[in-house]
């Protein structure tokens, strides 16, 4: 009504690429493989209230569907969980929360178009849609023989600015240092089977 | 038994039967098991949402009466009922929405919201664990789901998934609640009892000026100085009465008044003329 909301976007380098989210030591192997090989993986928010849970915002299975019907015959996605460890985390407000998710650079114009799609659908129920608020945190990763630039980008703010911001932070993301990414811990060896 | 024109008629407002009409939704009901046992799908989901869209204009009429008797937060709770019938409905009955006065009822249930005194809420932190799919009841988890999207209707129902199980981290007081019905009351320190402590005049002004459910009237939120002489004395530190949030000596404290939220209404039908004063502020 006569309240302004501020939008708050945010850029900054991290280590949390897909290395990083396949060595989670709560996945088991083969979806550790299949998070290092996939291009657009969901993840988890870890803690949340000190609580020995890994979350993913409320009607994330929708999105997770809706990225996999478009994206599937095209590009992998996936997400850092096991099938039985997923929970969803329903907190106050109204607001359209994504989470977290780590991209492939080359797939981020199209991931971006699709977020941008997908918050426009959620917002169709919304009798005053331009006051809708939006967030989710985009890690954009640029694979490069053994290391990684991985940029987060963090955007909490109305759904009218989101698009512009988005945008104009991936536009900027080649300024980004390098961040080195830490070899994942070495998977345990499988055992001989015994004849 | 009417048809689905004779309904449609009356959710329009072209017939002396209410929309409250409680035979209105077993008729309904009973049209679409007709068209789902004939596989029907698209006049099953068009009859889930002529069903819906009685629900809306019921909840609508509910809670207009619940407003005229002075229960100001049932009023409140059903309006939020409204709002969720809407939303369930939109995406599939957009091109029907002013047809059926269901922009009507959407644009005066947003304006009411805006004048109740309701400005924090309390809300649970619910950690869903698992959950079902609401049409056909199977256990759906994130990677293996049943097939059925949330938001469409199968059968002439709408799907969602029912939480089997959960667990509640905590609590906050909030804005912008997703449940609007989570008002903080005062408790009567003797009696134990819930007191309904809000200040409801703007709500009163405009019940007083709205004699019928369909006469249309808008309003428009400005900011408007108030005589400072209208507050409590004002110390530099307490915080400003404008509710920006910041101490008084750093906001309202070098204007002439208090600049604060006020309203103008605009009602289009004749009001009696002790009543014709359309301005408010509190």
């Amino acid at each position: 009504m006569l309240e302004q909301t501020v939008s708050k976007i945010t850029t900054e380098p991290t280590n949390q690429d897909l290395n990083y989210w396949a060595s989670r030591p709560y996945l088991r192997p083969e979806t550790q493989e299949r998070v290092r090989k996939a291009e657009v993986v969901l993840v988890p928010r870890e803690g949340f209230r000190d609580q020995e849970v890994r979350t993913f915002p409320v009607r994330t299975e929708e999105f997770y569907d809706f990225l996999k019907t478009a994206l599937s015959d095209r590009h992998a996605v996936d997400l850092a969980i096991e099938d039985d460890e997923y929970k969803e985390l329903a907190l106050h407000s109204a607001l359209i929360e994504l989470g977290g998710m780590v991209v492939l650079a080359v797939v981020v114009p199209v991931v971006v178009n699709l977020i941008s799609d997908y918050i426009n659908r959620r917002a169709e129920a919304s009798a005053k849609k331009d006051e809708l608020k939006v967030s989710f945190d985009l890690t954009v990763v640029e694979q490069n023989q053994g290391s990684a630039r991985a940029i987060k980008i963090a955007y909490n703010g109305p759904i009218t600015d989101f698009l512009p911001a988005i945008l104009n932070a991936v536009a900027e993301t080649p300024r980004v240092v390098v961040v080195q990414t830490p070899p994942p811990p070495a998977l345990p060896e499988a055992k001989p089977e015994s004849k | 038994m009417r048809s689905i024109d004779e309904i449609k008629a009356i959710l329009r407002g072209e017939s002396a039967t209410s929309p409250a009409d409680p035979d209105l939704e077993k008729e309904v009901a009973a049209l679409k098991t007709v068209a789902v046992a004939a596989n029907d799908q698209a006049f099953a989901k068009h009859l889930w949402c002529v069903g819906h869209t009685i629900e809306a204009l019921k909840s609508y009429l509910k809670a207009y009466r619940q407003l005229q008797a002075r229960e100001f937060f049932e009023g409140w709770c059903t309006l939020e009922q409204v709002e969720l019938a809407l939303g369930r409905l939109r995406p599939h009955f957009r091109d029907h929405w002013a047809e059926f006065r269901l922009a009507f009822i959407e644009k005066i249930t947003i304006a009411i919201q805006s004048l109740y005194p309701y400005r924090l809420f309390l809300s649970p932190e619910l950690l869903e664990e698992s959950k079902i799919c609401s049409i056909c009841k199977k256990p759906v988890t994130v990677r293996i789901t049943c097939g059925h999207k949330i938001g469409e209707v199968y059968d002439g129902e709408y799907c969602g998934r029912i939480i089997t199980k959960f667990r509640v981290l905590g609590s906050a007081l909030v804005r912008d609640p997703v449940q609007k019905y989570s008002v903080p009351f005062n408790i009567d320190r003797e009696t134990r009892q819930t007191v309904d402590h809000y200040n409801y005049s703007t709500v009163e002004y405009l019940l007083c000026r709205w004699p019928e459910p369909w006469l249309n009237w808008d309003i428009e939120w400005t900011k408007a100085l108030h005589p400072k002489s209208r507050f409590r004395p004002l110390s530099r530190n307490d915080k400003c009465p404008c509710e920006s949030n910041k101490k008084y000596k750093k906001c309202c404290f070098s204007r002439e008044g208090i600049l604060r939220p006020h309203v103008i209404f605009k009602f289009h039908y004749k009001l009696s003329p002790e009543l014709e004063t359309t301005e408010f502020s509190n």
